[in-house]
């Protein structure tokens, strides 16, 4: 199934991704498929919102080694960024949970 | 995908040096597609088949690109903005800290500057309203005035002249010409006396501006008989007439004739050549255009499009040379001058005020290189505090940065206070300034005047500062350093640079100084001059006498006389006299006089300056009559025509013999000649204060020619001697006018000290200003060699305790420090005065009496100079010869 993701939904899940360590790029794509069973990552959207959350302040790239020996641009959560990945959670949540109610409701 | 070695081996080249957005984004794309393809290729693809289905996935990879190295650089250039602001606010902080730390030189600068800056944005105000501000004309720098010229001086224009002019010239769109003219403007309960002019139709072509109600004149409305037309100034309509538009196609009443509105002209047009309130058009006849002999009229010209002042003029010498083909008797000696119509209206004050601007220049210079004395005293103090800096590895650009800072911030509290001296002194200047500057009423702290602040203040922060800052980084860091609290060694070279800057000022101050002494020696010789009558308790008052009831001059005449014995029985019987020329209160036209029994080649006629006056004339205004009579009650219409001439005039006709009895015609009797009969000599009298006395004949009011009322627009002058302290004069006059006939208005009441007053506010103007500037730059430079002097006494304690212990005497010890002020003093008088003779010469106009080199001049301000910088040093030598020298040596 393709899921459109909703704004600002793309960079919460980069966050929540970034929560367990740093990563790179392809890795956090990887990730979000494989835990969302369903969704596609794009290239075209994922870098863009990396880099713009790095402008923000809320990820710090750092270069490093990987296992085979490649340099690879590591992304991880500034103080700043995990503030963000608390609010953006609560009002998703919030979000989920009141357009549940309506789409739930059994009468008028 | 992988690249090849030498582009990655650059790369980590140039990532070196700084942070490269687009090859990260590069090696962090080509990372993502290695991995996509080997996870692929984990599941079974065969590698071509993997590296396209990655390349499918990813999409447009170079816009991808480009979008996230956009999103870096834009970050990063806002990241950079921060740094350096956060680094500007943090240097900022910083200086204020420093200033802070020592704030009476701090505040002293400040003061400095401030009256420095304001000084000269004051003046700059004065500048931009007279010089500088633009016109309110379209095209202004297209209009041009046009004028004959006599011996080089210039005249106004003959209407036989403008006709050709308009006829041959090939430069101007438009020429028109004009006369100013008063008329007596009535209505219900007033009578006010209306300055306007009599203009040709093309004048409001030439000054383009739309008008704000009605229409101008059409060209039919110059020929006579349809003359009686009137276009009003803004500034009447609104006052008399109530600003109704209405007002457009009714009659009004000008000196008793009927005048039809059509028009009023815009609010800005300020026409500056009479201050006129409204125009009628100028009628001029075939008789006129054949006049080349008379020159009345001022013409200004629209040049076309692309022409420059010196092609008119050029061009304009050409048609003269065609003019004078047909008319030579007229035209000797005569040209033609064109010239801008800015330059026009700044006429003589764009000399003067580029002196005083000069000299307020002078001033902010001197106000800078004594704060910059100040400032390098204090970086003696802190080179160790810079040499830590540089130690700990702050470079050398951030240092000077950091000083440059320091100085901007000092500069910039100085402009801001400078804002209040500013405003200040332009009201003072306002206040003191000749009410004859054009355009200056409207001078005032303006829109102009904070650009010219900020400039100013950064220009100075910027000279205040980049000299310190240099010097100060430059030199060895460790020596400084090791140096530790002993400052003694340190202060050499930055003694020169302090001696420098003091020698600079104390020059400065003596060419402020010998200017303020040449104005007031000149003030001096003006006070001093006799004019040739007494001015004591003198008052004067015009009354014009036009209208239906004074049309021939025996009807002005008999009005005249009626006015005298009004006025006379209000003043019992006290001196009382009428006259059509006011020496320093109005001009007088000069006439040609053609004497019995003698020839003279054409353009070498003799001339005189023509006054129509009452027999009581030279005994009121207390002329000697030095040969023959003075004009007596007899010497009425009817009675045998007589004159009186001038010492002067009496002197060039006739060198070695009486005058007496010698008789002329004159004054445009050029049909009937009257022959009047020379009977008496007065003395000379100054018409204007600074010039010679002029060629006079005095003629009685009764006896002048028909014409020569058109000349003074039937106006006439009556002056008295009264007590100086009589305040309800001025209504008792107005009430003996009106006895005589309400309906005259009068004008120009004045007593001779406000005439004397408006004869020498150009020079007293100057004086005021140039003293001011000489007694700032006084005290500045006495300041800077007192800084210099203390300092220096203050850093060798020890060697004058030194001194003074191997048996120096404490005059000697107060000897050497005033030897070493006065060597000081006497290299900035020598130098001052050097450039003084040559900078001075740009006064020579402005001067009376008296050479811009006068010895005696520079040997005031010499002495002067010198003793004020004797005096500033007294306080520092004092304290030298009283060092303790066993204390100073063992501290």
């Amino acid at each position: 199934m393709r899921v459109d993701l909703p704004q600002g939904t793309l960079e919460t899940m980069v966050l929540k991704t970034l929560s367990w360590g740093p990563m790179h790029g392809y890795g956090i794509g990887k990730w979000i498929e494989r835990t969302s069973n369903a969704l596609t990552v794009e290239e075209g959207s994922l870098y863009p919102a990396l880099h713009r959350m790095e402008m923000r302040g809320w990820l710090e790239p750092e270069w490093r080694t990987t296992e085979n020996n490649r340099r690879a641009k590591y992304y991880r959560l500034t103080p700043e960024g995990r503030k963000q990945l608390r609010a953006q959670s609560k009002s998703w949540s919030h979000l989920v949970a009141s357009v549940g109610l309506v789409l739930e409701a059994t009468e008028p | 995908m992988t690249e090849p070695p030498t582009q990655a081996a650059w790369r980590r080249y140039l990532r070196f040096w700084r942070t490269d957005a687009r090859a990260d984004v590069d090696d962090e794309l080509a990372f993502h597609l290695e991995q996509r393809v080997r996870d692929l290729e984990a599941t079974g693809m065969s590698r071509a088949a993997a590296c396209d289905e990655a390349a499918r996935r990813i999409g447009d990879v170079s816009a991808l690109k480009n979008v996230c190295v956009q999103i870096d650089e834009s970050g990063m250039r806002r990241r950079e903005r921060e740094e350096w602001r956060d680094a500007l606010r943090m240097d900022v902080r910083t200086a204020l800290r420093q200033l802070a730390r020592s704030p009476v030189v701090t505040a002293v600068s400040i003061l400095t500057l401030a009256l420095g800056i304001g000084a000269n944005t004051a003046i700059f105000n004065i500048v931009y309203a007279v010089l500088l501000r633009p016109l309110p004309y379209a095209n202004a720098d297209r209009l041009a005035v046009v004028a004959e010229t006599q011996r080089d001086l210039r005249t106004g224009v003959g209407p036989g002249q403008f006709t050709e002019w308009v006829a041959r010239n090939r430069v101007f769109e438009s020429l028109s010409a004009e006369s100013g003219a008063t008329f007596n403007l009535s209505g219900v309960g007033f009578a006010q006396r209306v300055t306007g002019a009599m203009v040709t139709p093309s004048k409001f072509r030439t000054l383009v501006m739309p008008p704000a109600a009605g229409r101008y004149f059409v060209d039919e409305e110059a020929t006579p008989g349809r003359e009686h037309v009137v276009v009003l100034s803004y500034a009447l309509f609104t006052q008399q007439f109530g600003g109704d538009a209405g007002i457009v196609g009714r009659t009004i009443s000008l000196s008793e004739t009927p005048y039809v509105v059509v028009g009023v002209a815009p609010p800005d047009y300020a026409p500056e050549s009479y201050g006129e309130q409204l125009w009628v058009p100028l009628a001029l006849t075939a008789q006129h255009k054949t006049k080349f002999n008379e020159h009345w009229l001022l013409v200004y010209g629209k040049l076309k499009p692309g022409v420059s002042l010196a092609a008119a003029q050029r061009d304009m010498e050409r048609v003269t040379r065609e003019i004078a083909a047909l008319q030579p008797a007229a035209m000797i000696d005569r040209s033609v001058r064109v010239v801008g119509i800015r330059e026009d209206l700044a006429g003589d004050y764009e000399r003067q005020l580029g002196v005083l601007f000069g000299a307020a220049a002078l001033i902010l210079l001197l106000a800078c290189s004594n704060i910059a004395g100040l400032i390098l005293a204090r970086l003696t103090t802190r080179r160790r505090e810079i040499a830590v800096r540089l130690a700990l590895g702050a470079g050398r650009a951030r240092v000077v940065r950091l000083l440059l800072t320091e100085s901007v911030v000092l500069a910039a509290m100085g402009g801001v206070a400078s804002l209040a001296v500013a405003s200040g002194a332009t009201t003072l200047l306002l206040r003191i300034a000749p009410a004859s500057v054009p355009r200056l009423d409207q001078a005032d702290v303006g829109a102009a005047t904070l650009p010219f602040v900020i400039v100013a203040t950064l220009v100075a922060g910027l000279v205040l500062g980049i000299f310190p800052a240099l010097r100060s980084t430059r030199g060895d860091v460790q020596q400084a350093l090791r140096e530790s609290g002993r400052t003694s060694s340190a202060a050499g070279p930055r003694d020169h640079a302090r001696s420098a800057l003091v020698v600079g000022e104390i020059a400065l101050a003596l060419v402020l100084m010998t200017g303020a002494v040449l104005f007031v020696r000149s003030a001096r010789n003006l006070a001093d001059i006799d004019p040739g009558f007494d001015p004591t308790g003198l008052r004067s008052v015009r009354v014009s006498l036009a209208g239906s009831r004074y049309q021939s001059p025996a009807q002005i005449a008999s009005g005249i006389t009626r006015l005298l014995a009004s006025v006379s029985a209000l003043l019992h019987a006290r001196a009382v006299a009428a006259t059509t020329g006011l020496p320093m209160g109005n001009g007088v036209p000069d006439v040609q006089l053609h004497i019995a029994g003698r020839e003279f080649p054409p353009g070498q006629e003799p001339a005189a300056n023509f006054l129509g006056v009452s027999p009581t004339y030279f005994e009121t205004m207390r002329i000697p009559i030095v040969r023959g009579r003075a004009l007596t009650a007899n010497d009425r219409a009817g009675a045998p025509p007589v004159v009186v001439i001038n010492e002067e005039l009496a002197h060039r006709l006739w060198p070695n013999e009486s005058p007496l009895g010698k008789r002329f015609y004159c004054c445009g009797d050029d049909s009937v000649h009257v022959w009047r009969e020379i009977v008496g000599v007065s003395r000379n009298v100054r018409h204007w204060l600074t010039a010679r006395p002029f060629d006079e004949i005095y003629v009685p009011y009764e006896q002048a020619p028909a014409a020569s009322w058109v000349w003074f627009s039937n106006t006439v002058t009556l002056v008295m001697r009264t007590e100086r302290s009589d305040a309800i004069l001025p209504m008792r006059l107005r009430t003996a006018i009106a006895a005589v006939d309400p309906s005259l208005p009068l004008f120009e009441q004045f007593s001779y000290d406000d005439l004397w007053r408006r004869s020498t506010s150009t020079n007293r103007f100057a004086m005021q200003l140039f003293s001011a500037f000489a007694a700032l730059a006084l005290t500045l430079a006495a300041i800077g060699i007192y800084g210099v002097l203390a300092y220096l006494v203050s850093h060798r304690t020890q060697e004058i305790a030194v001194r003074m212990a191997l048996g120096a005497t404490r005059p000697q010890v107060f000897a050497l420090i005033l030897r070493q002020g006065g060597a000081l003093a006497a290299g900035g008088i020598f130098i001052g005065i050097a450039i003084a003779v040559v900078a001075s010469r740009a006064l020579q106009q402005l001067l009376y009496g008296i050479e811009p080199t006068d010895p005696i001049t520079y040997a005031i301000a010499g002495f002067a100079l010198a003793a004020v910088a004797l005096a500033a040093c007294y306080v520092p030598a004092r304290r030298a010869a009283s060092v303790e020298p066993y204390s100073a040596l063992r501290g």
